[in-house]
């Protein structure tokens, strides 16, 4: 479905990321893991075209796309690591998801209102929440519509950078759960950037470890916990131990 | 399941506008500036001299019962001359805002949206406008039109819209930043759009500000060119002209002087108490706290 072959940024003369070769199936969810800094978000934000690569190049299916642009921005969809931050202040919520489907021209014009409605609403957010603009609205309700936002444009790919990071325990779970149901309902293609393996465990069928601009492990999800040999994702295994030894 | 609200999000939560409430400096600048509005219509309301009309024999009268402000130096009535004045000073004042700004805007909007060549182009060409002192620039052109208010108008424009061009530029680049910006484009919204729904909102209110501040600026300069005796031209009413006209009679007619002056300061008073209030309550419109 998506595939990145040599891809390679540098910042300031920093190599984050050293010819990756990655791919993502039709309807695989990947989750990638690593340190702070290791380039997991500058992967994801090469893929919907909010950075540029200096080598490399993306296909989607068999077509080489340029991110960001064409039918590419539509078909890959993007959720930001903050969701307060990536929503309007000058829409409700229901207008961000009206905004996309206008935007792509999805549905006829006079059933789009309807559209984002039930849209949100297939998301736990009700026409009264929907009215609210995103100060009005809790991390979790925000999130909530940002996925809406993304589900709107019918992407095949959807990217999701952090999803859980900038909410509390309660509402990481209820995301996590509306993941799962996304995905079951729409068979989509997800890549989850995370810094926790955690919730990687609950969502994702492959597991892969960047480190040092590399993929240093790349496994299906109980291989990983069973034979992952790399030390760091040897580390990210024994913190779950320690988590369910606590709990 | 319930969602909870984020912990940062108290932070993070717009803080609703209280509006014009608290807010005495913006309230006072706005009563000021209506003040001289009324001031402006009360000439067709009450009786009094036109504002041109010479009267020799009551020269340098004090204040009456005729004459409330008492007369200038040819008798005129300063109280006609101060209420005709309003509109050329306030209009001069506000067309050479929109003239600054008719400049300004589609300078500043071009530069920051089309980037690359495009933006240092425009920019060089408003650096060597800023690289001329401004009023040397202002005074350079009224000498090539010509002394009167009309010159003065379009000279301290030309002087005046780099500075304006830039900031709005750099308030757009700021803007086009924001995450919920990039999100939008991403999520579909046209380039269009994202401007006009996204980008010029954030816009408008610091610029409203930047204007009323301006404003103020603005006024004293072209009081000031019409008291150097290049703005407006005798015998057209003008706070700048009629106070340099009161300044030979200064130790004999004080109200010659002190009614001009007052107005001038007054007006600026207003619209720097109007920018300071909206530049305070457009502050806690702001929706997010970063």
């Amino acid at each position: 479905m998506l595939n990145l072959t040599k891809l390679s940024k540098s910042f300031r003369g920093t190599k984050v990321l050293d010819n990756i070769d990655f791919s993502i199936g039709a309807g695989e969810v990947v989750g990638l893991i690593g340190r702070s800094g290791a380039g997991k978000s500058t992967l994801a934000r090469i893929v919907v075209g909010l950075e540029t690569p200096e080598t490399g190049s993306i296909r989607l299916d068999t077509q080489e796309i340029t991110p960001g642009k064409g039918d590419a921005r539509r078909r890959i969809q993007y959720l930001w690591q903050d969701p307060i931050q990536t929503l309007s202040p000058y829409l409700s919520a229901a207008g961000a998801v009206l905004e996309t489907l206008h935007g792509f021209d999805i549905g006829r014009p006079q059933t789009r209102r309807a559209r984002a409605q039930d849209l949100l609403a297939s998301l736990g957010i009700v026409a009264q929440i929907a009215a609210r603009k995103p100060h009005e609205l809790s991390g979790g309700q925000c999130q909530r519509v940002a996925l809406a936002r993304a589900l709107a444009a019918e992407p095949d790919v959807l990217i999701l950078d952090e999803p859980l990071s900038a909410l509390d325990v309660t509402s990481q779970l209820g995301v996590i759960d509306l993941l799962r149901r996304v995905h079951a309902k729409r068979s989509l293609s997800m890549l989850i950037v995370s810094h926790d393996i955690a919730p990687l465990r609950l969502l994702a069928s492959r597991i892969a470890v960047l480190d040092g601009g590399q993929i240093v492990e790349d496994l299906p999800l109980p291989r990983f916990f069973a034979t992952a040999r790399h030390p760091l994702s040897r580390a990210y295994i024994s913190t779950m131990k320690v988590q369910s030894d606590a709990a | 399941m319930t969602d909870v609200p984020m912990s940062l999000s108290k932070t993070y939560r717009r803080r609703l506008p209280r509006g014009f409430a608290g807010r005495g400096g913006l309230w006072l600048g706005l009563a000021l500036l209506g003040g001289f509005v009324v001031l402006g219509f009360a000439g067709s309301f009450v009786s009094l001299p036109p504002p041109e009309k010479i009267d020799l024999l009551t020269r340098l009268a004090p204040p009456s019962a005729v004459h409330p402000l008492g007369t200038d130096h040819l008798g005129r009535d300063v109280l006609a001359r101060l209420i005709g004045a309003v509109p050329v000073s306030l209009g001069a004042a506000i067309a050479t805002m929109a003239a600054i700004l008719a400049i300004a805007l589609p300078w500043g909007l071009t530069a920051a949206l089309a980037g690359g060549k495009v933006d240092a182009l425009l920019m060089r060409l408003a650096d060597i406008v800023m690289a001329f002192p401004t009023l040397v620039l202002a005074l350079a052109v009224i000498g090539f039109l010509g002394a009167s208010l009309e010159a003065s108008i379009i000279g301290v424009a030309a002087a005046w819209w780099p500075s304006n061009a830039r900031l709005l530029r750099a308030l757009v680049l700021s803007a086009r930043q924001r995450d919920f910006v990039r999100a939008a484009g991403l999520a579909g919204a046209s380039p269009a759009r994202v401007i006009w729904r996204h980008v010029l909102p954030q816009v408008l209110p610091p610029l409203a500000v930047i204007v009323s501040l301006e404003m103020a600026s603005v006024l004293l300069v072209l009081s000031s060119l019409s008291f150097l005796g290049i703005g407006a031209q005798a015998p057209t009413p003008e706070w700048g002209a009629m106070l340099n006209e009161a300044r030979p009679f200064f130790a004999r007619a004080p109200h010659m002087l002190l009614v001009p002056g007052l107005a001038v300061t007054l007006a600026v008073l207003a619209f720097n108490l109007i920018g300071e209030g909206l530049r305070d309550m457009l502050d806690q419109r702001e929706p997010y706290k970063w």
